[in-house]
């Protein structure tokens, strides 16, 4: 619970006919994490035969999947065989059904344009063929966008045909002149900003509009055709998609691991509880002509985690922040005592903490994978947000005791007193997990060094502030003075001149914790706001009554929206940035099993 | 009517929340966007950025220890 599962590495070396039914076992019980071969002794192996149609034919089914967008749940198929014929089958309708639609799709842009390029000179009456046939006239058509008068064309000729309407919005014009001023008249227009349209001397406009609305029809047909194969497909594509992938996961296994031209070597690691039974089954399977070893090394193993099912969910935290490393410790459990503890102790009303449990119960039902896991720690969260609750007497910002453990409005030195000393135990707790951290890594002097310099600190600091703050002890500011030299020299040893930079964070970050009391002071106080404007509303009575409900309802809506969202960050920001920073490096490798499902660890 | 020395007294709490809160402010302005540019760019930094954008929060808490201990100063009534 508190240590990562305890992994052994093992390596399996056996001849290569049983090289395929050990990997079909292997990736069936999904119990070993396999390291590529990096080594220069041995080749590593190749593929399996059947890999190279398996991968051609999961580039053909991800690029259809994506292109109908699909994301429906696979299921397991038992027999891949009977699949393949399937797959092609609808993988050639699909093709064909693709091809079609975009020639298709061409040939309306095609038309389309056509039709744009055509249409406007039916406002000057002229049609494709008036512009075609000349021997010795150019002929512009097409758009300007700077207005052009006739006098402007006279200045370069006079023996001209100008032709100019506006149709929708466009100035259209049709100028027909002498071959002999054709480069005078094409710079006049360039200057008006003229662009020609092209289309062919026996277009018809009618001809064009039919055809264009054939091709949409035969084009919505052929796209009902591809939705139906979608609909009635989609599911067999997910699932062999699915399970195809397994199957090239097995046939290109052999790319990890070494081999020879008669035997291969399986490296890898196993959790040390399932190892000897691993062990036993795989020679039973292969009739001991497998060797199977387990090896020493000092290489960092991959990180499972390991908590029981209560603790479980505040794996979510671990996995949004960063891994532990092997050999570190797993606060995975610490994390599930604090976060609720933190998140309750801020939001702390009866009434919040019904609503929101009953919020997240709700949803609990809707989600699954990661965020279920969020759900679940917010549902303990809310738990103690309930316990909270009775300890500050608060119900929906209402005093239902009369004289609570403690009263948040009222105690605010008493709260704040009790925030920093939660603050000091915490970082005291990280410092302390911290030394192990250390110690188990780089051994008891570094750690002393690293970790203990910082307790020494705190220590020393605390004798300091009893005698000169409190003046409970006469001893304190000597016993107190020496004990933070000789941690200040300690952490300068160990950590050199960064360690002296982050001596004031000690203090900065018990401070921080005084969050665990504010934050929840600007919830109540806006809950009694809410409150007090309601009763107000209620004592003008009538009508009256009905707004003060809406107030009370909208008013402590909007609170707990509010304070879902604070104490959730501020309790997670105490974990990550006060509480790890004292002991947490992260960066381990997950550990994941040949075989089992990647994002679903 | 109430004593000049309380109304200075809340002023001076005001100040020191107000100016705190300020300081967050302009922090989270920065940091915020910069967060907000790197998720466009890989959206599982969401979790990471939302914990960098809340840090600076903590200046206001400072600001609000130090209120806290002004309005200790005004004499019990």
């Amino acid at each position: 619970m508190i240590h990562t599962k305890k992994m052994s590495r093992i390596r399996i070396t056996g001849p290569k006919p049983n090289l395929w039914s050990l990997i079909n076992e292997l990736h069936a019980m999904k119990l070993m994490h396999l390291l590529d071969y990096n080594g220069k002794d041995f080749e590593t192996g190749n593929s399996f035969p059947e890999a190279e149609p398996v991968s051609d034919k999961l580039v053909k089914l991800r690029s259809i999947i994506s292109q109908f967008n699909l994301k429906l749940t696979p299921r397991i198929i038992k027999d891949l065989s009977v699949c393949s014929k399937k797959f092609s089958s609808i993988y050639e309708n699909y093709f064909d059904l693709t091809s079609k639609i975009s020639s298709l799709k061409e040939k309306k842009t095609f038309l389309f344009s056509q039709k744009e390029s055509i249409e406007p000179f039916s406002s000057l009456n002229l049609i494709p063929a008036n512009f075609f046939g000349y021997e010795s006239i150019s002929v512009f058509k097409g758009t300007i966008k700077k207005p052009l008068l006739e006098i402007e064309i006279e200045k370069t000729t006079k023996d001209f045909e100008f032709f100019f309407s506006e149709f929708q919005g466009k100035k259209v014009i049709a100028l027909f002149v002498s071959d002999q001023f054709k480069e005078k008249i094409q710079g006049l227009l360039a200057e008006h900003g003229f662009s020609e349209f092209h289309f062919e001397e026996n277009s018809d406009l009618k001809q064009i509009n039919s055809d264009l609305t054939e091709t949409e029809k035969q084009l919505t047909e052929l796209e009902n055709k591809l939705n139906e194969l979608k609909e009635n497909e989609g599911q067999f594509l997910s699932d062999y998609e699915f399970n195809l992938e397994k199957e090239n996961e097995k046939l290109e296994a052999p790319l990890k691991f070494a081999v020879t031209e008669n035997a291969f070597v399986i490296d890898g690691w196993v959790a040390l509880k399932e190892a000897k039974e691993m062990q036993a089954k795989l020679e039973s399977l292969t009739k001991n002509k497998i060797f199977i070893e387990f090896i020493e090394t000092k290489e960092q193993a991959p990180t499972a985690l390991e908590n029981p099912s209560l603790v479980k969910p505040f794996e979510f935290f671990m996995n949004l922040y960063a891994l532990p490393k092997y050999t570190e410790l797993d606060p995975t459990f610490l994390v599930f005592i604090t976060f609720p503890l933190f998140f309750g102790f801020m939001l702390g009303d009866v009434g919040y903490g019904i609503v929101t449990l009953a919020a997240f119960l709700f949803l609990r039902t809707k989600f699954k994978g990661e965020a279920r896991l969020l759900l679940n720690s917010l549902i303990v969260a809310s738990l103690a947000t309930i316990l909270f609750g009775f300890v500050f007497g608060e119900f929906f910002g209402f005093e239902f005791v009369e004289h609570p453990l403690l009263n948040r409005v009222h105690d605010l030195q008493l709260m704040l007193l009790i925030s920093i000393l939660v603050g000091l135990i915490h970082i005291t707790l990280g410092f302390f997990i911290g030394f192990y951290n250390v110690l188990i890594q780089h051994g008891f002097k570094e750690a002393v060094f690293e970790k203990g310099s910082w307790l020494i600190i705190e220590a020393g600091g605390l004798l300091v502030i009893s005698e000169m703050i409190l003046g409970m002890t006469s001893f304190g500011n000597i016993l107190g003075g020496i004990m933070l030299l000789a941690g200040i020299i300690l952490l300068f040893k160990g950590e050199g001149v960064q360690g002296i930079i982050e001596l004031p964070a000690i203090l900065s970050n018990t401070l921080s914790y005084a969050r665990l009391f504010a934050v929840g002071l600007a919830s109540v106080q806006l809950a009694l706001i809410i409150n007090k404007f309601a009763t107000q509303f209620f004592q003008q009575g009538g009508l009256m009554i009905i707004a003060a409900i809406l107030i009370l309802l909208l008013g402590h809506l909007i609170n707990i929206l509010l304070g879902l969202i604070g104490p959730f960050l501020h309790s997670l920001r105490l974990h990550y940035v006060e509480f790890f920073g004292k002991f947490y490096e992260g960066g381990g490798k997950r550990f994941l099993p040949f075989g089992a499902e990647k994002n679903n660890v | 009517m109430v004593e000049l020395e309380l109304g200075l007294i809340a002023i001076g709490a005001g100040i020191a929340i107000a100016g705190s809160a300020y300081a967050a402010a302009i922090a989270e302005k920065e940091i915020g966007t910069a967060a907000v540019g790197a998720m466009a760019e890989k959206e599982e930094l969401f979790g990471k950025a939302l914990i960098l954008t809340v840090i600076p929060e903590t200046l206001v808490i400072f600001g609000l220890v130090i209120a806290i201990m002004i309005l200790g100063l005004a004499p019990a009534s």
